[in-house]
């Protein structure tokens, strides 16, 4: 996100509801309301956490037409690189935040006849807007959520206030697991899924999708990834005439941040391929994680996603 | 503020429309150069100087209760000129409020919109309009949402839906349309209803202006100009009547050109939308007389060197074929061939 729209907030609630995951409230700090947004979109966190700056995407929970504040839920991530553990110790209630206006990278595809949802832990957060939409629409929805005990359940209980029967809550601990061949297998045609979770949840479902022959363009993920790890290595700015060293937790493009450079990026997730750079030179070989270049750019070695690609064995020079 | 609104105004039959020496002024002249080529020349919807057609993101003029006469008029006779699948609904309420908000805010002296929670009060001076309405609701409106504030805003309106990595025209209202129906391309994709564009998808236009839309932000909306010709100050110049302005076109002489081709020129602005993630896409549509253009020296003669340079394709597809040479002709007397400064300003 370039933050040029930034949105000051102020935290005005802060509230424990599993041991992992705490759900902060925002308002505005001039007193407007805060922009209406839709099932499925998120915000960028921006923290000042000493010298370094933490952007964290969320996804926002509640109603689309709850007028005026945000909600998101924030899960303390202890291997993370420690803006989940920013959000944890040191934001308390009445803190300045800056977060960005709203986008919506996992919508809900409104022509469809019948909705399937699938929630792995904190994945549940962007449903709760799909859900409020889902019952304005009045369409066939079913929500399976799962969940490490009953003690991190404690979003099941809202959530089967909202929907009743159609939320399947699933506790690994107890031994009952999704089957999301069975689950995929009884759905009507027209049916779209959408998961967000764990890796091998997202990968199961989309596993199921393909051997029961659904169509791609039904199934949709939204994964909370942090930008992943890797070797350390530098990066030439070309353009602006800067070397940044990149280190193994940092991601390039929160190290092009940090160096006062403005790096167009909205997603941060490797989906809206805002930030893509130029290749100018690569010694080593380029990682790309993301989801938005073609395979004939990624083995051109021309194209890089700073936001969650790297590069191994060496330097790399960028046009910015 | 100070918007002199005409009163009679008409755009079919006896035409009764005229620019005033303000309008032109604030006309937005679409050429920077001498001449036209694509481009995807899109640009942030950013307020632009006071006064001018880019000040305000609805902008209202001189025309607007002639023009929002002649919607009503043909709204009342043809309703599938305003069309929403049953899946854009959010989209239509942001639309409501995405207009009624920026006109209250930016023309306080002729709009005002008052909110308590869902229960609003709508005041338009112009038109004589009081209406209390609870948002979400389309039950508390004479019209649904799109239509009842489309009626009063100048310019068509067009509602995308995004999915699948590809934008849906499923929506809008389209009344002053430069040849071109909401109803054939009501749910065609983007790809679909550009497919007439010469040269565009081949300079790969279509697919960068896509991708870029499939990303357009909340609060950071964009615009560009468009432009054609019509014969005659007239907006509807829809498939649908053909018949009835098709023939206007040869009716161009070296006498009456200037009278009669007029520069239309289309703001079109996109806005993406909050509670839908729909894309809202206004095409306002600014109309001028060869003969009151040519009161500016510059753009007279910039006109005559883009229309005579214009490539054929292009030109038989803005459907100037049979008239172009006679509008040359006819603009020719005023460029003397000097070179002439870059941009679109009047000098």
């Amino acid at each position: 996100m370039s933050f040029d729209q930034a949105i000051d907030v102020r935290v005005t609630d802060i509230e424990a509801v599993t041991p992992l995951i705490k759900r902060f409230t925002f308002e505005a700090l001039n007193g407007d309301a805060l922009p209406a947004f839709s099932g499925g979109a998120h915000i960028v966190v921006e923290m000042s956490d000493g010298e370094r700056i933490h952007r964290n995407p969320y996804s926002l929970i509640g109603s689309p037409w709850d007028n005026g504040r945000y909600r998101i839920a924030v899960r303390r991530s202890e291997g993370g690189r420690g803006g989940s553990r920013y959000m944890h110790e040191k934001v308390a209630p009445g803190a300045r935040l800056r977060i960005s206006p709203p986008v919506n990278l996992f919508p809900l595809i409104k022509t469809r006849n019948k909705h399937v949802l699938i929630a792995g832990g904190v994945g549940i957060t962007p449903f709760f807007a799909h859900l409020a939409e889902l019952r304005a629409m009045d369409v066939p929805h079913e929500l399976h959520y799962a969940v490490r005990s009953r003690e991190h359940a404690a979003f099941a209980d809202e959530l089967a206030g909202m929907i009743g029967d159609r939320l399947r809550l699933y506790c690994s601990e107890e031994g009952q697991r999704i089957d999301f061949g069975a689950l995929l297998a009884r759905q009507p045609l027209g049916t779209d899924v959408y998961v967000c979770g764990p890796e091998g949840m997202v990968e199961a479902t989309f596993a199921a999708a393909r051997a029961a022959g659904w169509p791609e363009s039904h199934v949709h993920a939204e994964q909370f990834a942090s930008p992943p790890s890797g070797e350390p290595f530098e990066a030439v700015l070309a353009n602006s005439g800067i070397t940044v060293q990149v280190g193994a937790e940092t991601s390039l493009l929160e190290a092009i941040e940090a160096a006062g450079v403005d790096a167009p990026c909205l997603c941060r997730g490797g989906v809206c391929g805002q930030c893509a750079l130029d290749v100018i030179e690569c010694e080593g070989e380029l990682v790309h994680h993301d989801h938005y270049l073609s395979p004939e750019e990624r083995k051109s070695n021309t194209k890089l996603m700073p936001c969650v690609s790297r590069a191994r064995g060496g330097r790399v020079v960028l046009a910015l | 503020m100070g918007i002199a609104f005409k009163t009679n105004e008409t755009f079919r039959d006896d035409f009764v429309y005229a620019n005033s020496p303000a309008a032109i002024r604030r006309f937005p002249f679409p050429f920077p150069e001498d001449q036209y080529m694509y481009s995807v020349n899109i640009e942030p919807h950013a307020p632009g100087a006071k006064g001018s057609v880019f000040e305000h993101p609805f902008d209202i003029d001189e025309h607007y209760i002639g023009e929002c006469r002649e919607r009503a008029r043909i709204l009342d006779s043809e309703p599938n000129r305003c069309l929403a699948l049953p899946h854009m609904m959010v989209a239509q309420w942001d639309t409501l409020e995405l207009i009624m908000e920026s006109l209250a805010r930016d023309y306080p002296a002729h709009f005002s919109l008052a909110r308590d929670g869902t229960r609003w009060t709508w005041k338009n001076r112009l038109l004589g309009i009081e209406q209390a309405f609870t948002f979400g609701d389309a039950t508390t409106l004479s019209q649904q949402p799109m239509e009842y504030v489309m009626r009063q805003t100048q310019g068509d309106w067009v509602l995308m839906d995004q999915r699948g990595g590809n934008l849906y025209m499923d929506g809008g209202v389209v009344t002053t349309q430069a040849d071109w129906s909401l109803d054939f391309d009501l749910g065609m994709n983007f790809v679909e209803w550009h497919g007439p564009v010469p040269l565009a998808h081949e300079l790969g236009v279509i697919d960068r202006a896509l991708a870029f839309l499939l990303r357009l932000r909340l609060g950071a909306p964009v615009r560009r100009l468009n432009w054609t010709m019509t014969i005659n100050p007239r907006l509807d110049t829809s498939p649908e009547h053909y018949p009835e302005w098709g023939p206007d076109r040869a009716k161009v002489t070296p006498d009456n050109a200037g009278d009669l081709a007029h520069l239309r020129v289309e703001l079109q602005a996109l806005f993406r939308l909050p509670r839908s993630n729909a894309i809202g896409f206004s095409i306002r549509c600014y109309l001028i007389s060869i003969k009151d253009l040519a009161t500016v020296p510059k753009w007279a003669m910039r006109m005559h060197r883009v229309l005579k340079t214009l490539p054929d394709e292009l030109a038989d597809y803005k459907g100037l074929t049979r008239y172009r040479a006679t509008v040359v002709d006819w603009l020719s007397r005023f460029d003397d061939g000097r070179e002439l400064s870059p941009g679109t300003a009047p000098v």
